[in-house]
């Protein structure tokens, strides 16, 4: 019987296993590139409804409570300045990264498991096609490359939801709104917040992909891939920002 | 030549235990047992999907566990593999499941040849013209048939049939046992035949090795087997509608 330590260490290893074989299938970015293209249409197509709407009034709820909690000792002006920051540096990066382990990352690993539990991923083996090279890597590569503009949009919707808030019911003009989010913003920052959420990206991609190659047998071992991958992406994309934001903006 | 020295694969007390098996070349073998057995655990064994615990597996006397990743390569395009649920991508139409192997290795086959080779293929496997449907649409007789036209489009030497009437109706399960030995005579493949039903099997296997408990409880030509003196080896028999001489 294996102990947890021994568990922990094994699965790491092959985590690192597998993140060092989609590096080494990099090579094949070329062959893959439909798969890649059908990969990055296919995450536009699953997530981009959920993250604007999502981030939406996850802009509207920063208006108010920023308002709210500032009331007495903050100008309205404010409300954006801190917004804008707090988006570009966090909030952006985060609800895309925690909207992709939620959507994308489930769909991914349950895809996989299936394929798994059904045979198909020996069937690629024995046609000399690496599962690896076939099916993970376009993912990671399509993730990485559409992530940042996922961002971006999660971060203009942020902005507009609590434009829509402070204009409509805290009584700022849109040009003080605008001038509010210019004030102390740095283009700087925003690679900053782009980089964080390309990390999350592979990050989550390589978390749905190893829980989706690790099914067993039956549907149950589906469902329990599903669920592992998007536990575990969610709890490392917080515990990446914190470690990301450390290196990047405080040290 | 396939040949299989004292397979060993455990998962606690369920498994594959010393296991010898030899298949030669242009030969029909069939594993039989009942499920949980251990048949479709050493058929990956064999194919160098699951490595062993002890034992070794050689294919022209190559040991598949301990070769290198370019001679596995070699080793599998002697392989052509029906998987017990056809393991086909319901996402891709019957041409693209079909030359998958060949479109992914060989980007710049000639597509006329490949287009040629596939609907060859499909009409050895009396298939209608279904190349461009998706596999989806297609019953589950014809996946089968689909699964097959893959496992041939590499022309192996070794054909492995993992279940391949378990889930059909009795028809269609006959019409499948008779396109394996169709394909067998025709194209003078090496056949492995991995079942727990020999019904239509009887007439045509040389070979035999009964599994039970992941323990090998014969291996011998079918002769031999028509008279071993053993009740779970006379029940299949039985099934298969063979009931002494």
């Amino acid at each position: 019987m294996k102990s947890f330590f021994d568990e922990f260490i094994t699965i790491f290893g092959e985590f690192f296993l597998l993140f060092y074989n989609v590096f080494k299938s990099l090579r094949s970015i070329y062959k893959n590139r439909k798969i890649i293209i059908f990969e990055i249409f296919e995450i536009i197509n699953e997530s981009l409804g959920i993250f604007v709407l999502a981030s939406l009034f996850a802009g509207m709820v920063a208006a108010y409570q920023t308002a709210y909690q500032a009331r007495n000792f903050l100008p309205l002006i404010y409300i954006p300045t801190l917004i804008t920051q707090a988006v570009v540096l966090e909030i952006g990066p985060l609800i895309s990264g925690i909207g992709l382990s939620g959507k994308v990352a489930s769909q991914i690993s349950a895809e996989i498991a299936s394929m798994k539990i059904s045979d198909q991923l020996d069937a690629l083996e024995l046609m000399s096609i690496d599962p690896v090279e076939y099916l993970v890597m376009p993912k990671v590569v399509a993730t990485m490359f559409i992530i940042p503009f996922l961002t971006l949009i999660c971060e203009f919707s942020i902005v507009f939801g609590s434009f829509i808030i402070s204009v409509l019911t805290l009584g700022l003009s849109p040009n003080e709104f605008l001038e509010g989010t210019k004030r102390s913003f740095q283009f700087y920052q925003l690679f900053g917040g782009l980089f964080k959420s390309i990390v999350f990206g592979i990050f989550i991609t390589m978390v749905a992909c190893f829980f989706g190659m690790k099914a067993k047998v039956g549907a149950k071992s589906v469902g329990k891939a599903t669920t592992s991958s998007v536990t575990v992406s969610t709890i490392s994309v917080i515990i990446l920002d914190y470690l990301i934001t450390r290196i990047l903006f405080i040290w | 030549m396939v040949e299989v020295k004292n397979l060993t694969k455990s998962f606690g007390k369920e498994g594959i235990f010393d296991v010898n098996l030899n298949i030669e070349y242009g030969k029909v073998c069939a594993i039989i047992g009942k499920s949980g057995s251990g048949k479709s655990l050493l058929l990956k064994n064999i194919l160098g999907i699951v490595k062993p615990d002890r034992g070794e597996v050689c294919i022209d006397g190559l040991n598949i566990h301990r070769a290198k990743d370019s001679e596995i390569k070699e080793i599998r395009k002697k392989f052509g593999v029906l998987f017990q649920n056809n393991a086909l991508f319901d996402s891709m139409s019957v041409f693209e499941n079909i030359s998958l192997p060949i479109l992914y290795n060989f980007p710049d086959y000639d597509m006329k040849k490949l287009n040629d080779e596939v609907l060859n293929i499909l009409s050895l496997l009396s298939l209608p013209d279904i190349r461009d449907k998706s596999v989806k649409q297609l019953s589950g007789g014809m996946q089968k048939r689909v699964a097959i036209a893959r496992s041939l489009i590499t022309n192996p030497t070794l054909l492995f049939y993992d279940e391949p009437i378990t889930g059909l109706d009795p028809q269609t399960g006959n019409k499948i046992i008779e396109l394996i030995k169709n394909i067998h005579y025709k194209l003078e493949k090496t056949t492995v035949i991995i079942t727990h039903d020999l019904r239509g099997f009887l007439d045509f296997v040389d070979c035999i090795i009964l599994l039970d408990n992941g323990r090998e409880l014969f291996c011998g030509k079918m002769d031999e087997f028509l008279n071993f003196e053993n009740d779970i080896a006379k029940s299949y028999l039985k099934m298969a509608g063979y009931y002494g001489r």
